[in-house]
């Protein structure tokens, strides 16, 4: 096989020494038995391995850094979308870094590979590192370290706090520091073959590509190339390494040149978006350098700029040996080199290390922004020119006392990280938990078509079709929001309202601050808080702008399929212990006809009116196993049936069911209506017809049905009974009925006296009736939906009367189950109804205070799930037919509807059915989506 | 993409990556030290050993036949080892009256190792006045030197001292066109030869697929013999020879020490340099389809040939491909991508532009000679032209290879490079000597001025020296 220019020959005799003869000498290091050094370079991998490796999704944190995830969606744009940038573009760094990370990608299978789209960006920056620990080595040995100096060099880099916490992250200067020692190590050939020559230059080009600050660099690689020349180059050899370069570098100017972004675009200067000064929206290559260049940071000679501020408040505090001793050996050989220069010596190698170390900190200080991880561009040069300071030390005639020495060295490095307590952190903490459970969360939950306004790290897992086919087009990262005008005016419109969900680290909303994100903030202010995510000092919260919206009419459907699959048998509502309630029915007529669902409402009304319609007309409260097993009726599912017999009706047009809810309301006249010294009261049923005392139930009491009886039964006095029941209701309330005092509450049950129509504490068989209960809270939503049909003054005076529900709100977060009449708890945890109806009261009372509780206790606490052998890709999770962004109106028109595939929601206990069905009350109430269909039929 | 697209990206990542292959080979001999001390000439010398027969080929030369027999004679070896043999055309009765003029004036001198062949029977060519001496030859080796042909007085040394120290049955050593100033295009027409036989006849000699070059090649002539001598019905012998001889797995040693080389000039006009690079690209076409180059023994041989031979082609290629693309880059709205790599060709056009620029001083330097300020500038000017010339005779050569036109068009010779003579050169060291060997030194005292000059158009006579083959 003939050999061709990259085939690597073996040794020649070296060059005759020439005037030009480098002064970098070929190390002899091939000439040491292989084996011996190689096995040496695999222990520090597999040091490096460990070090790096251990922990690296949990520490530092998912959301730490911006600039990890923006990366990540660069290059996720790339490879899903054949662009440079889900956004406009506009040059803010070369895109060689995201198109190696979106090939790293592409060949592992997609972002989602490794857990979370960044974990998978993290895993390249390990091997990127892995790979650096021979280049380095490789470098040291070339620049004259022996081998435990290099080995020491390459310790260094690879377990220093400050080296390793930066090189976890996903940045473009990792990548970049990649490339320059790669390109260092071939320029650094020890043969001075030009083709390493210009595979050195190419190299240098790609690390231009993916940082322009490889540029600062360049002076101590020019050096070197320099240095490199041969006689047997000519003067090719530096030429082809320029040229390497500059071809490589030129595809980005060509690229802007080719989209004509080159040049500043007339008067629209994109890059004035970062001044939060929106005017035009084209990009350019120019300005963004410009921009780059110019980006303030506090001035060279200013010792409170941003470098000296990071270096006293941050680098030395993470690594004070790697710092503060590298840039002390960086100035040791610097000055060793001039000096050795000037005595007309021939080693020009701690000069090169030298620079290689002064360059980029004098680029870190040069007065310009700095952000803390820049640091990562002297890293490897600091270790290296700490190895090459104590070279000398190191090159003992007997390998056994140098390795010794080092080793020790080695150990007490490490010793001395672990007893600062820098390195513990890295290995032990796991803030990224909050982030990475609240986007499993989030993704879970969240409707897909939510608008939501988020932190970069979660960018691609938002947008990127995982397993379960969820994705979010309309997450987008605050910045964006600020400063991109196609987002900012184009998605968000320049309106808070438009904004759904606010995700967000605890960190944020001071950027929201800097970058004038008015969008947000004022979203912000109009928000609730959702939920709270903290792990290892690293909180994520996710807010939900204080409006219906998308989710309540995704969550009304999947509420329904769960009731649907869980409790629907052919029409009738089972309960798991295998009865059906006459209530649970009407309340499935009520969330039929309100979600425009036909079939459903044909469905459970066939059944009841089968099974449950006795003879009086009236529906029997108890079925079980196929036969009624208490043919009493309760007023309250009579009402709710009634209704929505006569909303149905008049929504589909159809007179059959008309003329179903007249005779009901007939018969509830007939047979639970009572005249009191002259005043028509609602009873609690049919069975308290003959009792002295008789038995009211405050939460049965539907003022707003009752008002739609009237129009179908004019000739009894339905009037008086809205009436009568608003007496009660304020009377009730603020009766002591036994107690010391009343908390204003209304009580689950109360008795009316025959005789003076007073009310008085009722004796049922079992239970406390005055207390406010399971049953009681119902009071707060029936009078909530009257004002909201009707404005009836005394709906809202009622409502306003419930500030000891806010009290307890305000305090606690959240409501007991059960009060007694004076406002002592009785039972503690929570019920799905209690907040039903201390929804409905503070939506009146304290709107803030509402929005909070809706937030955290039904969006938050739903679990929302794609049910057990759905193919995920079809459990739809969004309001049928609901238009992307639609309104309260348009949740109002087809609330609840949902298809057998869809996703399902539950609150609490998933085998209460109570629970759901308030919960879609609660929520529907909240969307405004129990429309007055009598009044006004949908279309 | 669609298909245009796709043959677009296709054709421009192919041309690309043949262009960075051409770049890699002008670049070989700089690769590492030991490219560069092989390709030296020895330091010092054996002793006079092998004899050579020098075959003068020559037809209407009446300008140049004499200073160039006299260059042959002054050659510093013994003449008793030396055999010249002048080959002319009975017909061509100017040059042989200015051969036996001089011949006259050698034999009062005591030369008589120079003798003047005639032949008269078709086809009349170089090759075939060739083979007419080799039948006449008696050397061990057989070379050959044209008309116009400026050896080093050392050379014969050179090559005896290669041959008989390392057993070399071929060497090719370095030609090089030296009037870099004369013309427009003469600057990029000297950095063709400089590459070509600096660098990368290198490269063909380690992959062992020589095309050999037409003159300051040595042979030894049973080798020859072997081979039938050349081919008569070609019109580049030369290179049909090499390969000829690499199919046999005779190797090649090639020499180019800057000092040593054969200095040739280039062709005097637009015209004459159209016909001479045409009549090479038809003879690489003819050789390609002689099928010879299908015996040599390995794959990458036979690769390298087809390559080489076939370069004509890719050559003609490019030119059609080159402003087709710069035409869709500007004009048709190609996605970025496309565009980017469409220009990829372009941008190993100015990778080999900057070899060039980088090579005219590498070229100035070893000879000692000093360009002035604006020569880059107009190797500039002048690149893109000169690549518009030999395309255009690539696609000539393709065309008359196609309607089978076998003329040979010969090139004139007006003696350009003999305005200005170079420095004289040192006398090495005798093997043993005491002197140390020679580098090249790059801050010697330059020279006095190299003829820059335009030269006079040359005669009709001269130019139209087209013979047709019988």
């Amino acid at each position: 096989m003939a050999s061709s220019i990259l085939v690597r020959r073996p040794a020649a005799p070296a060059a005759p020494a020439a005037p030009g003869t480098p002064a970098v000498a070929r190390p002899a290091w091939w000439a040491v038995p292989l084996s011996a050094e190689a096995v040496l370079v695999l222990a520090l991998g597999a040091v490096a391995l460990v070090a790096h490796g251990l922990n690296m999704f949990n520490y530092p944190s998912l959301g730490r850094f911006d600039d990890e995830g923006i990366y990540m969606a660069q290059a996720w744009a790339v490879l899903r979308q054949g662009q440079l940038a889900p956004y406009t573009y506009f040059y803010d760094h070369a895109p060689g870094g995201w198109i190696l990370i979106a090939t790293w990608m592409g060949l592992t299978g997609g972002p989602h590979t490794f857990g979370s789209a960044l974990d998978g960006g993290r895993l390249l920056m390990l091997l990127l590192h892995l790979a650096m620990v021979p280049l380095l080595y490789r470098i040291a040995r070339k620049l004259g370290c022996p081998p435990p100096a290099a080995a020491l060099v390459v310790l260094l880099f690879s377990v220093s706090p400050l080296s390793v916490f930066y090189q976890r992250l996903v940045l473009l200067d990792n990548i970049m520091l990649f490339w320059i020692l790669l390109s260092l190590d071939l320029v650094l050939d020890g043969w001075g073959r030009l083709s390493r020559v210009v595979l050195s230059g190419l190299c240098f080009g790609v690390a231009l590509l993916t940082k322009e600050t490889a540029l600062f660099l360049s002076p101590a690689v020019v050096f070197m190339a320099v240095q490199q020349r041969r006689e047997h180059q000519g003067r090719f050899g530096l030429s082809a390494w320029l040229l390497s370069v500059s071809l490589v570098a030129s595809f980005y100017p060509l690229y802007a040149l080719l989209k004509e972004e080159l040049l500043p675009a007339g008067s629209s200067l994109a890059f004035l978006i970062f001044n939060y000064n929106l005017k035009g929206e084209g990009a350019s290559l120019i300005e963004a350098l410009q921009w780059q260049s110019t980006r303030k940071g506090g001035g060279m000679l200013n010792l409170n700029n941003e470098f000296w501020q990071l270096v006293r408040g941050t680098w030395l505090g993470q690594d004070a040996v790697l710092f503060a001793g590298g840039a002390l050996a960086v100035l040791a050989n610097l000055i060793r080199g001039v000096v050795a220069r000037l005595r007309g010596g021939r080693d020009r190698r701690a000069l090169a290390a030298g620079l290689l170390g002064a360059m980029p900190l004098l680029y870190l200080a040069r007065g310009g922004i700095v952000f803390d991880f820049y640091v990562l561009a002297a890293l490897p040069f600091l270790c290296l020119n700490l190895g090459v300071l104590v070279s000398p030390l190191l090159s003992r005639p007997r390998a056994v006392v140098s390795g010794t020495i080092a080793a020790l060295a080695g150990l007490a490095l490490v010793g001395h990280y672990w007893t600062s307590g820098a390195l513990q952190p890295l290995y032990t903490a796991h803030p990224a938990a909050a982030p990475r459970t609240a986007l499993s969360w989030v993704k879970e939950h969240l409707p897909l078509d939510s608008r939501i306004v988020t932190f970069d790290a979660t960018w691609v897992d938002l947008h990127e079709p995982g397993a379960g086919g969820r994705f979010f087009p309309d997450a987008h990262p605050h910045w964006k929001v600020a400063l991109d005008p196609a987002i900012r005016g184009g998605v968000f419109k320049e309106d808070w309202r438009t904004v759904d969900y606010v995700l967000m680290t605890a960190n944020l909303p001071q950027a929201f601050q800097d970058s004038g994100n008015t969008i947000v903030l004022e979203a912000l202010r109009n928000a609730s808080l959702v939920k709270r995510w903290e792990a290892d000092g690293d909180a994520v919260e996710l807010w939900k702008v204080n409006k219906p919206g998308t989710t309540e009419g995704a969550l009304l459907a999947a509420g329904t399929a769960h009731i649907a699959e869980r409790f629907e048998r052919g029409g009738a509502l089972v309960r798991p212990d295998g009865t059906v309630a006459s209530e649970s029915q009407a309340y499935a007529m009520l969330r039929a006809v309100w979600s425009d669902d036909r079939a459903a409402f044909d469905q459970v009304w066939g059944w009841t009116q089968r099974s449950l319609v006795n003879r009086k007309g009236l529906l029997s409260w108890l079925w079980r196993d196929g036969v009624v097993v208490d043919t009493h009726a309760a007023s309250d599912a009579d009402t709710d049936a009634a209704l929505a017999l006569l909303l149905a009706g008049r929504r589909w047009n159809d007179p059959e069911l008309l003329a179903a809810g007249r005779r009901l309301v007939q018969a509830i006249w007939e047979h639970e209506v009572i005249t009191v010294r002259g005043k028509p009261y609602i009873t609690a049923g049919d069975w308290v017809q003959e009792t002295p005392v008789v038995a009211l139930n405050p939460s049965y009491f539907s003022p707003y049905a009752y008002r739609v009886f009237q129009d179908v039964d004019p000739q009894h006095d339905w009037w008086g009974v809205v009436n009568s029941g608003y007496e009660v209701l304020f009377a009730a309330s603020s009766a002591t009925l036994g107690a010391e005092r009343s908390a204003g509450l209304p009580p689950d049950w109360v008795g009316l006296d025959r005789a003076t129509g007073q009310l008085v504490p009722l004796r049922l068989d079992s239970s406390d009736t005055v207390r406010y209960g399971y049953d009681a809270a119902r009071t707060y939503w029936r009078v909530a939906l009257d004002l909201r049909w009707t404005a009836d003054g005394r709906a809202s005076a009622y409502l306003s009367q419930a500030g000891f529900l806010r009290d307890e709100v305000r305090r606690e977060g959240q409501v007991s189950a059960v009060y007694g009449r004076d406002g002592t708890v009785i039972e503690r945890p929570p019920s799905v109804v209690g907040h039903a109806g201390a929804l409905a009261a503070l939506l009146t009372l304290d709107p803030p205070a509402a929005h909070a509780l809706y937030a955290n206790h039904f969006v938050g606490r739903a679990v929302v799930s794609c049910p057990a052998g759905q193919p995920a890709a079809r459990c739809a999770y969004r309001p049928a037919g609901a238009a992307t962004g639609g309104a309260g109106s348009a949740v109002a028109g087809t609330a609840g509807t949902a298809g057998a595939e869809g996703r399902q929601a539950v609150w609490a206990n998933p085998d209460d059915l109570y629970a759901q069905d308030w919960a879609w009350f609660a929520t529907a109430l909240y969307a405004d989506a129990l429309a007055n269909l009598w009044q006004a039929p949908a279309p | 993409m669609n298909p245009v697209e796709v043959l677009l990206v296709g054709g421009s990542v192919a041309l690309a990556a043949q262009s960075a292959y051409a770049a890699s080979l002008m670049l070989y001999a700089w690769e590492d030290a030991e490219k560069h001390v092989q390709s030296h000439a020895p330091r010092a010398f054996l002793p006079p050993h092998l004899r050579f027969t020098v075959l003068l080929p020559a037809r209407h030369e009446e300008a140049v036949i004499q200073e160039t027999i006299q260059r042959v004679v002054d050659l510093r070896y013994p003449a008793e080892l030396v055999q010249v043999l002048v080959v002319i055309e009975a017909g061509d009765a100017g040059t042989i009256a200015k051969v036996e003029e001089k011949l006259a004036e050698l034999r009062m001198r005591g030369k008589t190792h120079v003798r003047l062949i005639t032949f008269d029977d078709p086809p009349i060519n170089k090759p075939h006045g060739l083979n007419v001496g080799l039948r006449q030859a008696t050397g061990d080796v057989v070379t050959i030197f044209d008309a116009e042909d400026e050896p080093h007085p050392d050379i014969l040394n050179v090559v005896n001292t290669i041959m008989a120290g390392e057993g070399a049955p071929v060497v090719q050593c370095g030609v090089q066109l030296m009037n870099y100033a004369d013309r427009w295009f003469s600057a990029l027409n000297v950095l063709e030869y400089f590459f070509w036989f600096k660098s990368r006849m290198h490269y063909h000699s380690e992959v062992g697929m020589v095309p050999l070059g037409g003159n300051t090649v040595f042979i030894q002539r049973p080798l020859l013999q072997r081979i039938g001598g050349w081919d008569q019905r070609c019109l580049t012998e030369d290179a049909d020879v090499g390969i000829r001889l690499s199919a046999r797995g005779v190797p090649t040693r090639v020499v180019y020490e800057d000092e040593y080389v054969t200095r040739e000039e280039t062709p005097p006009t637009v015209g004459q340099f159209i016909k001479q690079r045409t009549r090479w690209n038809q003879g690489f076409l003819q050789v390609l389809g002689k099928g010879d180059w299908l015996r040599l023994p390995t794959w990458p041989q036979r690769l390298l040939a087809l390559y080489t031979l076939g370069f004509p082609v890719l050559q003609a290629l490019m030119m059609l491909y080159v402003p087709l693309s710069l035409w869709m880059m500007v004009f048709a709205k190609l996605p970025v991508l496309v565009a980017i790599v469409s220009s990829l060709p372009l941008y190993m056009l100015v990778v080999q532009f900057t070899i060039s620029l980088v090579g005219l001083y590498e070229f100035t330097s070893v000879h000692r000679l000093r360009p002035s300020w604006f020569t880059p500038l107009w190797l500039l000017v002048a690149y893109f032209p000169y690549q518009c010339l030999l395309a255009f005779a690539a696609l000539r050569a393709g065309w008359r290879q196609l309607q089978g036109v076998n003329t040979w068009e010969k090139t004139a010779h007006v003696g350009a490079h003999r305005q200005g003579e170079h420095a004289p050169t040192p006398t090495p060291a005798t093997l043993g000597g005491e002197a140390g060997p020679v580098l090249v030194g790059r801050e010697g005292p330059a020279p006095h001025a190299h003829g820059a000059s335009s030269i006079v158009g040359a005669p009709d006579s001269l130019t139209q020296g087209v013979i047709t083959r019988g």
